[in-house]
């Protein structure tokens, strides 16, 4: 009888899971090519859906209760009986919420490629609770919180859900990224800092169209427009509109290259096709160690010359990944806006 | 294995194959130099070709090119490591990663790039030759030390032993460190993609080194088929003969897993296809896996690059998927015949 050798039966399996993750790419509305943009709810309907969240409690009053995603497509009410004192946040978006709000959070999860919270935020004595995707659910019960808070596509498991409903209060928005803005006010809502929360995003919304008005002027009273480049381990991201940078760019009136300029989170290319980041500016960032992807490839590489911003001599910058792509909150949004008003004041 | 001499005289000769098989070669090649995500019409191809176009000469030329001499010198080297390892071990479903090489070599790789910060290049190269041979001289001392001695069935269990031990040190080193796990992930299944091609040369030198010695053990390797007993009877060291092997598959695989990662059934596959066309004598198979092996290996690339547009799939999965079946025909067959033991 012959014996099969196990790595043969090995590469099967890692072939098999290879390729569940590298779903084939196709074309039309509504099409997501990554574990990232692909959540359980609509993509498309994923704002209306962020509209219907919040509460009808007056300013401050407790107990209250919080529309919020229950169950895989399911908005449910969840009741917050004072205001909250031991909040867990379960990725860096609430994470930047609460340091946004004053609040210290007792325990946090996040990215696997991070540390427990990006370099911007201070975390005092937060314990760490693990890669979001396997949560300590031990620890979160040690902790005796009285609030968590999340997102359904993190916590993507109707399960894992009610478990953690059943340790606390919990509130989940649909999704990281886009929704910033609406997650802020619906975690800002939990620990019932909502006015808190609105005056923070008016004096954003305020400075982006400030910085904006910036760099215009720096780009000779035309504005830019500006692509946005991610290299991440086995893949290559131009951002579109329906992400964290693009309601930022947005938000500062700069407009996108008709290749990003697309209402979904990004547009994955090749390396073979990296002249498709059109824009008059072009940022750049790399998501975990450079090596891992193939930012050498690409970067200062033969099509590097090719590309419109570095041909035409626009600006060609490499920016912090982690606030730039992770950052998904107002406070990593002023930290873009910060890095953009000095791009303008150099050029 | 039989040893019985199979008749020769209704295959084609072996110029005859190898031409064709170059043949098939340059067009596979050329195959590679104008397909991929990036479309290029006709005129843009053309253009670029001949470097009018600079944005398509520089995918044609700077990007395309390095994969494609890449693909050569993998696949070459894994089809002669695979036709080695199987002729020194008398075992037909032998290939690099049977004897613990690949995975000695994704030891050191990911150790290296966990612990010591080392990333792809020519560091990476050298790890791989390091745990590759420090496998191969683990699996060499087991197998010698068990009653029986070097047999072949010891080698390979040996080797097997040693992969599961070795994969295990390489799932725990993963799992700690998620920054390794994310570069690993890409890395073991293998892909035709160097940050730098200067790197090719180094390597180009280390598997012709392999080749030189694969070639002037190929003869030994003829007379050892017959038995030990045999082989030694008729002058032939058979313990400077497994050696000198053992060094070959080392320095071979060890580039190939090294550049592109540990490519699933090339190695397994294309001796089987050579042995299939020009029988046993093992001077012929060589030569003409070192022309299969870039042949599949360069195809399962060019089907990568189109079938998940814009994205690429590695050519290890390719390999695995169009390996796969022919590794079940195989095993099939060799038991229907009555062959294996």
């Amino acid at each position: 009888m012959p014996r099969i050798a196990p790595w043969p039966l090995a590469l099967l399996v890692v072939a098999a899971v290879a390729l569940s993750g590298c779903a084939p790419a196709t074309s039309g509305a509504g099409s997501n090519q990554s574990n990232v943009a692909t959540g359980q709810e609509g993509f498309q309907d994923v704002r209306a859906l962020a509209a219907e969240l919040g509460t009808d409690a007056a300013p401050g009053e407790f107990p209250r209760t919080i529309r919020n995603i229950v169950a895989n497509g399911t908005v449910g009410e969840t009741e917050i009986p004072a205001k909250p004192q031991r909040v867990i946040v379960l990725d860096t978006g609430e994470l930047d919420n609460m340091v946004a709000l004053g609040i210290e959070p007792i325990g946090i999860a996040h990215p696997a490629d991070t540390g427990m919270a990006p370099d911007y935020l201070e975390v005092g004595d937060a314990v760490d609770l693990g890669p979001y995707y396997a949560l300590d659910l031990e620890q979160i019960k040690n902790l005796d919180p009285d609030l968590i808070l999340g997102t359904s596509l993190r916590i993507d498991d109707d399960g894992l859900k009610k478990k953690l409903q059943d340790i606390a209060p919990t509130v989940l928005s649909p999704r990281p990224g886009v929704l910033w803005k609406e997650n802020f006010l619906l975690n800002a809502a939990a620990v019932g800092e909502e006015e808190q929360a609105q005056k923070l995003l008016d004096a954003y919304e305020e400075r982006a169209a400030a910085v904006g008005d910036d760099v215009v002027e720096a780009n000779e009273g035309v504005a830019p427009t500006v692509s946005m480049l991610r290299f991440m381990a086995g893949r290559i991201r131009l951002y579109g509109n329906d992400s964290f940078i693009g309601t930022i760019l947005a938000d500062a009136g700069l407009p996108r290259p008709k290749t990003e300029d697309v209402n979904e989170l990004a547009v994955e290319i090749s390396a073979e096709e990296i002249t498709k980041a059109e824009g008059d500016w072009l940022l750049w960032g790399t998501y975990g160690k450079p090596d891992a992807t193939e930012q050498a490839t690409v970067v200062d590489g033969p099509l590097w010359s090719k590309v419109k911003a570095v041909a035409d001599g626009g600006v060609v910058r490499e920016v912090n990944d982690g606030t730039w792509y992770l950052g998904l909150g107002v406070e990593g949004a002023q930290l873009v806006l910060d890095d953009l008003e000095a791009i303008a004041a150099e050029r | 294995m039989s040893t019985a001499p199979r008749t020769r005289t209704r295959r084609a000769p072996l110029t005859i194959l190898v031409g064709a098989g170059v043949a098939l070669l340059v067009v596979v090649v050329l195959l590679s130099l104008l397909v991929g995500s990036r479309v290029l019409s006709p005129v843009e191809t053309f253009g670029g070709l001949f470097g009018h176009d600079p944005v398509a000469a520089a995918v044609i030329w700077e990007l395309r090119l390095p994969r494609t001499l890449l693909g050569l010198l993998v696949g070459a080297a894994l089809g002669v490591a695979g036709a080695l390892a199987q002729s020194v071990t008398r075992n037909p479903l032998a290939d690099p990663g049977l004897l613990g090489i690949s995975s000695g070599a994704a030891v050191a790789v990911v150790v290296g790039g966990a612990f010591l910060g080392l990333g792809a290049g020519t560091p990476r190269v050298l790890l791989a030759l390091v745990g590759a041979a420090l496998a191969t001289v683990a699996v060499y001392t087991f197998a010698r030390r068990s009653p029986e001695g070097l047999t072949p069935v010891n080698m390979t269990l040996a080797g097997m032993a040693l992969t599961a031990f070795l994969g295990a040190v390489v799932s725990a080193t993963v799992l700690l460190s998620a920054s390794t796990m994310d570069q690993y992930r890409f890395w073991v299944v293998g892909a035709l993609s160097i940050p730098d091609p200067q790197t090719l040369v180094p390597a180009a030198l280390i598997a012709a080194v392999g080749a030189v010695v694969a070639a002037s053990v190929s003869g030994s390797l003829n007379t050892l088929a017959l038995g030990d007993d045999t082989a030694s009877a008729l002058g032939v060291n058979v313990l400077r003969t497994r050696i000198s092997t053992g060094a070959a598959v080392v320095l071979l695989s060890g580039t190939a897993v090294a550049l592109a990662g540990p490519i699933a059934f090339v190695g397994l596959v294309i001796p089987h296809m050579a042995r299939a066309l020009v029988g046993n004598d093992v001077r012929r198979m060589l030569v003409l896996s070192a022309v299969l092996g870039p042949l599949l290996l360069l195809s399962a690339d060019i089907i990568g690059r189109l079938i998940v547009r814009p994205s690429e799939l590695q050519v290890g999965v390719v390999t695995a998927i169009l390996g796969t079946p022919f590794f079940i025909w195989l095993t099939w067959r060799t038991r229907s015949k009555g062959l294996a033991r």
